[in-house]
């Protein structure tokens, strides 16, 4: 399928990065730009905050994070990395309750499922709220505002 | 887990680094698989070859080898690398047989049940005592 010039929407099927977005058809995709915090229109068109918490936690690699999960366990690590279904990575892992689960004792790195995150326990200064605020604010007005994209990307309405 | 993206070039959750590596992988029914990762995909589905059960009661541990085994992945809670320097268990917890862990579970699994029962007697006499004095106050 071939798109013609006139029209402003690259086919986003293939790209889900928004480097090639172009930036003056959103303003509000500039303020974005700044912090980091990118979203396709597809992503978008969805309705959910799909790679808002992703791209939150991308932020926040390296830092010390206290994981507790469905199960009670509480784990504290260094967060090494992240991806979109929130599966989370942990490196120099020490349980919280060590004597309660002495079957992780020697367990320094793990991998947690995203589905079984309770809680992620984040160092205060770990968050800009601010900033977090913000992005979230401006997807809800984006996302208010949006014209209706179909599958292949392209406008609708 | 996914394949990395373009982006996520420097950032990795798939589970290829832990590949032939003894894992501990906790379930979500609470049990503990030890074994080697021989095989994962998107959705934490794994195989685990020479896969043993760590069933732990009390101080007293027990190992119960299970063979190949193909673990859902929406089952699994952590998927844990064993440093091989450390021991896997506190030093003063000691194993035993099958037979005899599967005596004492079963023991501390009716153990639990009549100290559930106590409880919930316990709260019933309280709502007992309790509801006379609320109805007075109210």
């Amino acid at each position: 399928m071939t798109l013609g010039n006139s029209k402003p929407v690259v086919r986003r099927r293939n790209l889900l990065l928004t480097d090639s977005l172009p930036l003056s058809t959103f303003e509000h995709r500039d303020a974005l730009h700044r912090t980091s915090l990118r979203f396709s229109p597809l992503e978008r068109f969805n309705g959910l905050f799909i790679r808002l918490f992703f791209s939150y936690f991308k932020d926040l690699v390296g830092r010390e994070v206290t994981v507790e999960l469905k199960n009670d366990l509480a784990i504290r690590g260094t967060l090494h990395s992240v991806d979109q279904y929130l599966n989370i990575k942990l490196e120099n892992t020490r349980v919280v309750d060590q004597d309660k689960y002495p079957h992780m004792l020697s367990v320094r790195n793990c991998f947690i499922r995203g589905s079984v995150v309770r809680y992620v326990q984040l160092p205060p200064d770990g968050v800009d709220i601010e900033l977090l605020h913000d992005a979230t604010r401006r997807e809800a007005r984006g996302l208010q505002s949006e014209c209706m994209l179909d599958f292949e990307g392209r406008i609708v309405l | 887990m996914s394949w990395a993206g373009p982006e996520d070039i420097y950032l990795s959750t798939s589970l290829a680094s832990y590949l032939d590596r003894k894992l501990l992988v906790l379930l979500r029914d609470g049990r503990k698989l030890l074994g080697i990762l021989r095989s994962f995909d998107q959705f934490a589905n794994a195989v685990l070859e020479g896969a043993c059960d760590r069933v732990i009661v009390g101080d007293s541990y027990c190992d119960i080898p299970l063979g190949l085994y193909v673990i859902r992945g929406e089952n699994v809670v952590l998927i844990g690398e064993l440093d091989v320097e450390k021991d896997e268990l506190p030093p003063h917890m000691k194993q035993v047989s099958v037979k005899e862990i599967r005596r004492v579970s079963r023991c501390c699994g009716v153990f639990k049940i009549f100290s559930c029962c106590s409880s919930i007697c316990e709260l019933w006499k309280t709502i007992g005592e309790a509801i006379p004095i609320l109805s007075k106050s109210g």
